[in-house]
């Protein structure tokens, strides 16, 4: 459970979000709407512990998350959080078995322990197939499911979307769609930024959360 | 196999980027490549110069008049032999001979052989020789530079020397010293005592100096002053006086090799710093990602340590080694007359093979320490940062 108590984000005298009360429950899709500069992306950053607020706190499962020092801080992001980001950020002249291995570097020893576990998050993101090719040459769509399999081969409780629909058309954005579906009845709290009106159609139960320059409009 | 894994990633990141790894490594092993070269050829002068200083007799007496050294009289020896504490005299012959262009020259040695040699070094030159034949003929040890002299004026089995007054003196060349010996031995030549004195025109009852051993450090001083009380005129060199001058030598081409080294090593940063402070954009990315994939900022440090570890030490064994093989066994071509250039010996000299392991630990340390620093002060600065501004 996510738990935003008096949230305030200043970048020098610009408020980026203003007074953030929130309550995201276990197992519950949140789609976080605004137009470009409400602040979305600045709140999913907070909540990834990316950044730190100006004041107010994060609680994720109880831990406060903008507290926690650095080595705490980065254990947490692995076990508990998935973040896909709107330009996917993959490293382009590696294979997608290699890019999503990354994650597990600093925590597991066995080289096949962990192929097997990104081989398996591959297959759930749709995008085994493509698994020993070179990312650069994979479509938009191809890359965000790497991206997807990236976020969940520690099978982290929390995933959190930017803009996922924004660089891909839309049949890939109605087979995300489905990918959310999939991901919900795998008991994950999702939360997706977006502006794309596409989100109506997701045939999930979810709930909406409006920000509008930096403030929450329920 | 346990930390497969990590060594897995750390090989697929080191060969990803191939150009950069190469240029790295070419770069970085260049660099030891000099510094090494530099270091052995100091360290192979070095120890050259020490065994002539060991192997130099405790004093030289000479004799000086006006200033000058002047050839000083036989029967000196019988005087100087009645001082307790002399263990051996050798008396020395000895000149320079410029031969016909007068552009070249070789210090001529005479020996006596019936004496003690007080050269440990021409002792151990000797061994292999028949002595008592090499005396009654007239025969000389020639060093490679003056052999190279000889035989490119295609004397090859033996010279005509001229004599000051006007005689003409053949002489064999009976033996070649070894091109490891050049450094000290490269422009001499050596013969019998009788035959150096005939060749450099020293009077029958003279000699050009004496050379004396005396077995207890401690009586050093002691005999230096019965010397001076013995003989007016006496100029008395001991063995911490050439020991000095060597030194002094030494001292004024350390500091060329110091100034070398430390261009070196400016370069080497100056390189360092272009490639590293501009540390390319997918780079600084590729650590915000795993930033933010779990990563620490102790885990992106220790990951990049091995990393650059591993492409340090591939270029220090590259650099080391070619050094190596670039001084002691193609002798430093370039180099070479950088060190010794003023020298009228550098073609034949060899550098004799002396490697310190504290030198290597030297060459080590100057070299990693500012490599890696280099590579992990960008990267903790931009691993401490936030990954969402890098990902922009
Ligand atoms: N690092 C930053 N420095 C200054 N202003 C920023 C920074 N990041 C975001 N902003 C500003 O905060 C506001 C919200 O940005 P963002 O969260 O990216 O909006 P959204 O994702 O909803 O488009 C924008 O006006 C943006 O210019
Ligand atoms: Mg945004």
């Amino acid at each position: 459970m996510i738990k935003i108590k008096n949230l305030y984000k200043k970048f020098k005298d610009f408020e980026a979000l203003k007074s953030i009360n929130l309550e995201i429950n276990d197992n519950e899709v949140v789609i976080l709407k605004g137009v470009s500069g409400s602040g979305k992306s600045t709140l999913l950053s907070l909540i990834a512990g990316f950044d730190k607020p100006t004041s107010g706190v994060i609680l994720i499962d109880n831990e406060p998350i903008s507290k926690l020092p650095d080595l705490h801080l980065s254990r947490f992001r692995f076990k508990n959080i998935g973040f896909v980001f709107q330009n996917f950020n993959l490293i382009k002249n590696l294979t997608p078995l290699d890019n999503i291995l990354a994650p597990l570097i600093p925590y597991e020893k066995s080289l096949q322990k962990a192929q097997k576990k990104a081989l398996n998050a591959l297959k759930v993101a749709n995008i085994e197939h493509k698994a020993k090719e070179i990312v650069a040459n994979l479509s938009g769509g191809e890359q965000q499911r790497v991206a997807i399999a990236r976020a969940i081969i520690n099978s982290p409780k929390y995933l959190l979307f930017d803009e996922p629909t924004a660089n891909l058309d839309k049949n890939n954005s109605l087979l995300f769609l489905d990918l959310v579906k999939k991901l919900k009845n795998l008991n994950k709290t999702i939360i997706i930024a977006t502006h794309d009106p596409i989100f109506d159609k997701l045939e999930v139960e979810f709930k909406t959360i409006k920000l509008e320059d930096g403030r929450v409009y329920e | 196999m346990r930390n497969s894994l990590y060594f897995y990633y750390l090989t697929l990141n080191l060969f990803k980027d191939k150009k950069k790894l190469i240029s790295t490594i070419l770069i970085s092993s260049i660099i030891i490549f000099l510094l090494s070269s530099i270091f052995f050829i100091q360290d192979s002068i070095k120890a050259s110069l020490k065994s002539t200083i060991k192997n130099q007799p405790d004093f030289i007496i000479q004799k000086n008049r006006g200033g000058r050294q002047v050839d000083l009289p036989l029967d000196w020896i019988d005087k100087i032999s009645q001082i307790y504490g002399v263990t051996s005299i050798t008396p020395r012959v000895y000149g320079r001979y410029y031969f016909e262009d007068k552009k070249k020259w070789a210090l001529i040695i005479g020996v006596d052989f019936l004496e003690d040699i007080s050269n440990k070094e021409l002792e151990k030159i000797f061994k292999d020789i028949n002595l008592k034949e090499f005396i009654k003929g007239s025969n000389m040890i020639v060093g490679s530079e003056v052999y190279s002299y000889l035989k490119s004026h295609f004397y090859n089995k033996d010279y005509n020397f001229l004599s000051p007054n006007g005689e003409f003196i053949k002489v064999k060349i009976y033996k070649v010293l070894p091109k490891e010996l050049a450094l000290n031995y490269g422009n001499v030549i050596i013969t019998s005592l009788d035959l150096a004195k005939k060749i450099l025109g020293v009077d029958e009852d003279k000699i050009s100096d004496i050379a004396i051993n005396v077995a207890n450090k401690d009586e050093w001083a002691n005999i230096e002053d019965k010397l001076n009380a013995l003989f007016y005129d006496i100029l008395v060199v001991s063995k911490d006086d050439i020991k000095r001058a060597y030194d002094n030598i030494f001292n004024f081409k350390g500091g060329i090799f110091l100034s070398l080294f430390l261009i070196t090593l400016t370069t080497f940063m100056l390189i360092l710093y272009q490639r590293y402070s501009l540390v390319n954009l997918d780079e600084k990315k590729e650590i915000a990602i795993l930033r933010s994939l779990g990563w620490s900022v102790k885990d992106i440090l220790k990951f990049k340590l091995f990393e650059s570890l591993i492409s340090a030490i591939f270029a220090f064994l590259i650099g080391v080694l070619s050094a190596y093989i670039f001084v002691f066994i193609f002798n430093a071509p370039i180099l070479k007359d950088i060190f010794l250039g003023d020298s009228n010996l550098k073609n034949s000299v060899i550098f004799i093979r002396v490697v310190d392991f504290s030198t290597i630990a030297t060459i080590f340390i100057l070299f990693i320490i500012p490599f890696i620093a280099s590579i992990l002060i960008p990267v903790w600065k931009i691993a401490i940062s936030s990954p969402k501004e890098a990902l922009k």
